[in-house]
């Protein structure tokens, strides 16, 4: 293998999006006045009108501010730099040295936060204009509501808070932004790389996709990846890639890491019903992608996996990508199925504001029409008997919509939480594929957010239900499912038809900040 | 030309064309070899052409007729056609047909429309018209 | 194989005659003459005779191209002065109607106009008005209000260029490339980073298809199989395993070889093994059977990509000669899965009937002397190239003064002269040094003093960059590898040069001069014209 592949591998660790922080600086702008002097600005008596008194109240206001500043943001999302101070005199220069002074953290800071004693409007603004990043204050009496429309009005991206909390949201918001331009994506292309047989309601242009948010995508063969699926210390033997040492395939050594981790996913589940070599195959590919993950630097991921059928090899090597998914999902790797990018970046955002690994599955409405629970497939996809089961514990609940895939998290109430029960069954009736089933009846009464972009990247649909049902948990195949109640289905049916099918999940009510995030996005944002 | 001139041209071209009805009307049943040459006098005498004029075209012969009276060639005449703009009818058709219209109307007979639109050549018009008198 | 080139298509033109006829004899604002001038007679008669002229300029083979142009049986809609629009005549103009690509309409005597737009606002099928004396502006403007497509014309010429250009937008719209994606499917940024952002865009824009397949998965098929069984891995490929391949059988081997001595026996030179020239062929005929499968009439791979897999060397095959074949029988092909230069192909194909060739397109201009300059020196190996094709560029250079530029691919084919001309004289040799990859080497000095045209598509499908050039030598006649190039003389280098910066590196071109044709294209597909 080639050593700086190597090298990578060894020494990289995946960036996930959930640790990603924003990075604010603070800056504190204080005047003074050099001479004794009254006006229509200037106001005071006695010892008020000195410098020294100006120097001293800048000094108070500073400490209490900088010390306000250390506490006040949620440390999970904001890491706060050194403060910066500026002074300035009543002849209001504007000096390269200050304006240098206050971008000397340029190249690591995401967000400028002010604060200030007096009117240093002109300098904030002249600022902001030069340094291209967003700024912010929190709102006070009157810089707040002068400087924020002026640099607006010069087309930088501004915020004023009113109070901790909102300061709070916007900068959660910003973090996720963040996290979202500097998301890398593992695509995984068979044919088509913008679009897979089964998910055209994918984002018409990756292009604009990076474009617009940042994210980027790299890109790797089915048939390659394939390939280093199977332990070979010698990847000159590669099919694919004949001649070539730099494969990727696993090593012993890491497909003992898999097999350990498959006896590990065996033993902490209520009920496992499948073998174990059939459970080790899917840690197999699981451990393949992380280590091509990690080479090629992407914390996302996505697989066309119904193009990839169709070439026979899943069923040859007898694994599928049901479980890489829920795995990444519970490791903050975002991770969709079958190559659907808008519900991988709408799994991105929920799991960064919810900080909850998220579910992704097919989503219907299913309103009891004529007695009988609609639209729910019966048979091919779900268990005709399960489903039956939901329908009588669903009675004549009105509202309900339901999300299937086989793809749940045993972590559903945050990254780090206990985990919760759990059982094994396989993707595929003859045995292969392994997934966790998850009893969704267990969270009955449990609200839920849910999230998706739409083809052209420009909307993001934001809803919320509560959980009123699951099915599949005793089956195998993508019948794993979750029954909740909207507001109004027909509603969110209408408004998914300008989204597409798989509607990601979190569990929490996450609408308020769903909604900043996607305004921040520049998105225009649909709620049901 | 002057304009005297033309108006002596066209008072003997009438006198012409007239004989050569007048020609016609004389025979019972002629045949097409008898209406031909006294139809291609009416022709050559109502497009103020000449016996110099070889050609048996009947779009031809009015191609010719228009081209000499506007002194441009054959050749422009297709790209410059002159007619009524507002009618829309190009001047070689709407000259041949005024020219079979009246010929037959001297004549005394009314040939069918589409026969009259497939003669391409004087002696087609001619078999036509015969079977007529 | 039933793949359809874009060449063979037709334009299907409905030539419609709409004519009036008074019923009475009367005279008016809208009604002139005497005698009988004012009959019934009259109109029909000189409506008929007009009709009669305008169906035979039809079968006027100067004019109208019939492998171009299939006109559909000519309509006839008689009316009088009560302008009525009947159903059953727009019946007769419709019929069939998903078959019609344009219609021709010969204006007859008076006023028709109406039923010339509402025919037009209900097919949504493009309208070139016949070069009637008509007052065309009241109908064309008319109609262009109604957003549909209108095309005034003055003479039967401007007939058949619109129709050119109607044709050629017909293709797009039939072009279905196969695009064997390794990587990213919409451009391959190994190489041909300047390809299109999106593909979907060019769809959007020009209707062109893409269909998908994966390079591993040809490779694959390039094995022969005689007896391939489903479900079992032993005989079937790597890539998809128990399932029947697309690869050689004995039949199709027998053909491959009889292509390949066919292509070896017709050559002038040939400095390759048969048994390495036959691998090139049977890359091309598996290619065929791809598009055959997906229904699709042009190709692209990126070699790059697929190189780094080294499965090309392994194989000892590469794509020239597949490009080269394909656009020989009017399937547009390009090198590095380059789509803009593949769309720009396909239209140089559609205007000319010639097969285009692509390449690397640089700055030609030699330096004068004993030494050509390092880029010079370090892209031919092959002492002819050096010794011969220099110095005589140099001469040429000298003698004609101006710009060049220079267009090098191992792509060059044997009908520049048209699909229907005879094959050119050529010669075969490796792309690669150590023998493999077939590549047709064509000697450009033949064509000195040939006008062609150049062009490239930018990478959001907006522009067109055409550019006009006369031939004065070619280079690496002699050569292996990528060498192969023609020299053009064009008007001002450093303008091209700024210009094409914004396009992109390859640039196809045609033999002859089809300028302003691709101006009217670009017109109707919206996009700007960036001439150089």
């Amino acid at each position: 293998m080639d050593p700086r592949v190597e090298n990578a591998m060894m020494t990289t660790g995946m960036k996930k999006a959930i640790d990603v922080k924003l990075n604010v600086q603070p800056i504190f702008v204080a005047l003074y006045h050099e001479h004794v002097f009254e006006g229509p600005c200037r106001f005071g008596a006695g010892d008020e009108l000195k410098k020294e008194y100006d120097l001293a109240l800048d000094a108070m206001i500073y400490d209490r501010t900088k010390e306000a500043w250390a506490t006040m943001f949620d440390p999970q999302n904001v890491n706060v730099l050194e403060p910066i101070i500026i002074y300035r005199d009543e002849t209001f220069l504007t000096t390269d040295w200050m304006l240098e002074e206050m971008g000397k953290t340029s190249k690591e800071t995401d967000v400028y936060l002010f604060a200030t004693a007096s009117r240093p409007y002109d300098l904030i603004v002249e600022f902001a204009q030069r340094i291209g990043k967003p700024i912010c204050m929190m709102q006070d009496c009157c810089g707040s509501s002068i400087v924020i429309p002026a640099c607006r009005a010069r087309g930088v991206e501004c915020y004023a808070f009113t109070d901790v909390e909102d300061a709070n949201l916007t900068f959660s918001v910003l973090r996720v932004r963040k996290a979202l331009s500097e998301l890398k994506v593992l695509a995984v292309v068979r044919n088509n790389s913008n679009v897979s047989i089964s998910a055209p309601d994918s984002f018409v242009s990756l292009e604009d996709v990076t474009m617009k948010f940042g994210a980027r995508f790299r890109f790797i063969n089915v048939h390659e990846l394939m390939d280093y699926s199977h332990v070979n210390n010698d990847s000159t033997q590669n099919y694919t890639t004949p001649g070539r040492h730099d494969g990727m395939n696993i090593t012993e050594e890491e497909m003992k890491e898999a097999e350990a981790m498959a006896d590990e996913f065996i033993a902490k589940a209520d009920e496992c019903h499948m073998e174990r070599d059939m459970v080790v195959n899917t840690f197999r590919i699981y451990r393949t992608i992380q280590k091509v993950m990690n080479a090629y630097e992407c914390n996302a991921f996505t697989a066309p996996c119904p193009d990839v059928c169709a070439t026979r090899r899943i069923n040859e090597e007898k694994f599928t990508f049901c479980l890489t998914h829920t795995l990444n999902n519970e490791n903050g790797i975002p991770s969709a199925c079958e190559y659907d990018v808008p519900a991988l970046f709408a799994a991105m955002l929920l799991q960064n504001v919810s900080r909850c690994p998220s579910y992704q599955g097919n989503t219907i409405t299913a309103p009891k029409i004529g007695g009988i629970r609609q639209f729910v497939p019966r048979g091919a996809l779900l268990n005709i008997e399960s489903v039956q089961k939901a329908d009588v514990e669903l009675g004549d609940l009105e509202n309900v919509c339901l999300t299937f895939h086989a793809v749940p998290t045993r972590f559903p109430k945050g990254f780090g939480t206990e985990m919760e029960p759990y059982s094994i069954r396989s993707f595929a009736h003859s045995g292969f594929g392994a997934t966790v089933r998850y009893d969704f009846k267990r969270d009955i009464g449990q609200t839920i957010t849910m999230a998706r972009f739409d083809p052209t990247g420009t909307k993001l649909l934001v809803a919320k239900g509560t959980i009123c049902g699951g099915v599949g948990y005793g089956d195998r195949n993508c019948s794993e499912g979750v029954f909740f109640q909207v507001e109004n289905s027909s509603d969110f049916f209408q408004k998914q038809l300008n989204f597409g099918n798989h509607i990601p999940l979190v569990y929490g009510d996450w609408m308020k900040e769903m909604i900043r995030l996607g305004e921040v996005l520049g998105l225009e944002v649909i709620t049901a | 030309m002057s304009y005297l001139n033309v108006l002596k041209r066209l008072k003997a071209a009438d006198e012409v064309s007239a004989a050569e009805v007048k020609a016609i009307l004389s025979m019972d049943h002629p045949s097409e070899g008898q209406v031909y040459p006294h139809l291609r006098g009416y022709l050559l005498s109502r497009f103020l052409l000449d016996d110099s004029v070889q050609t048996d075209d009947l779009k031809k012969l009015v191609s010719s007729s228009i081209s000499k009276s506007l002194e441009i060639s054959e050749g422009d005449l297709d790209v410059t056609d002159l007619s009524d703009r507002c009618i829309s009818a190009p001047s070689v058709e709407t000259k041949l047909a005024l020219a079979m219209l009246k010929f037959e109307e001297a004549l005394g007979i009314k040939v069918d429309v589409m026969e009259r639109v497939n003669c391409v050549t004087v002696a087609d018009y001619a078999g036509v018209v015969s079977r007529y008198l | 194989m039933s793949i359809k080139p874009i060449k063979d298509i037709k334009l299907n033109v409905r030539p419609v005659s709409v004519v009036l006829y008074h019923d009475y004899v009367f005279e008016g604002p809208c009604r002139f003459g005497e005698g009988p001038q004012l009959t019934y007679d009259f109109d029909k008669t000189v409506n008929l005779m007009m009709c009669k002229a305008f169906e035979e300029s039809l079968t006027d083979a100067s004019v109208f191209d019939p492998k171009k142009i299939n006109f559909l049986p000519h309509i006839l809609i008689e009316r009088n002065e009560e302008f009525i629009v009947k159903d059953e005549d727009m019946e007769k103009v419709g019929e069939d109607i998903e078959n019609v690509d344009a219609f021709y309409i010969h204006v007859g005597m008076s006023r028709t106009y109406d039923f010339m737009i509402e025919m037009a606002e209900r097919f949504n099928k493009p309208v070139i008005l016949g070069p009637t004396m008509a007052i065309d502006t009241i109908t064309t403007a008319a109609i262009a209000a109604t957003g549909r497509k209108v095309y005034p014309v003055r003479t039967v010429q401007d007939v058949a260029r619109h129709f050119d250009v109607l044709r050629v937008k017909k293709m797009m719209n039939n072009l279905a490339v196969l695009c064997a994606a390794r990587l990213n499917s919409n451009r391959s940024f190994p190489s041909a980073p300047d390809g299109f952002l999106s593909t979907e865009d060019v769809t959007k824009r020009m209707g062109i298809r893409f269909r998908y397949t994966d390079p591993h998965e040809i490779l694959d098929s390039t094995v022969p199989r005689p007896v391939q069984t489903a479900y079992d891995e032993e005989t079937t490929n790597h890539t998809t395993p128990g399932r029947i391949g697309l690869n050689p059988n004995d039949e199709d081997m027998a053909v491959i070889e009889k292509i390949t001595d066919e292509f070896i026996a017709g050559a002038a030179e040939v400095e390759m093994d048969r048994e390495l020239i036959m691998r090139s062929v049977k890359a091309w005929y598996v290619v065929n059977k791809f598009m055959d499968h997906l229904d699709c009439n042009a190709f692209t791979i990126p070699c790059p990509d697929v190189c780094a897999t080294r499965r090309l060397n392994k194989e000892k095959i590469t794509f020239c000669l597949t490009h080269s074949l394909n656009q020989e029988i009017g399937i547009p092909s390009a090198c590095e899965y380059d789509i803009p230069a593949l769309v720009t192909q396909a239209i140089l194909m559609g205007f000319s009937g010639k097969a285009p060739y692509m390449g690397n397109c640089e700055f030609g201009n030699i330096p004068q002397g004993d030494d050509p300059g390092a880029f010079w020196s370090a892209m031919f190996v092959h002492e002819a190239s050096k010794n011969e094709d220099i110095p005589f560029l140099q001469k040429q250079q000298a003698e004609k003064g101006g710009d060049y530029v220079i267009v090098t691919h191992a792509v060059p084919n044997r009908k520049f002269k048209g699909f229907d001309a005879e094959n050119a004289p050529y010669a075969i040799r490796s792309f690669a040094r150590s023998g493999f990859g077939a590549t047709i080497r064509y000697d450009f000095k033949q064509d000195i003093g040939q006008v062609v045209t150049l062009m490239r598509i930018d990478p959001l499908c907006r522009k067109f960059f055409i550019a006009k050039g006369e031939v004065i030598g070619g280079i690496g006649y002699k050569d292996t590898n990528c060498s192969e190039g023609v020299v053009v003389k064009i008007r001002d280098h450093a303008d091209f040069f700024r210009k094409q910066s914004y396009f992109g590196n390859h640039v196809p071109l045609v033999y002859g001069d089809y300028v302003e044709e691709l101006k009217a294209l670009a017109e109707e597909f919206d996009m700007e014209v960036v001439e150089a």
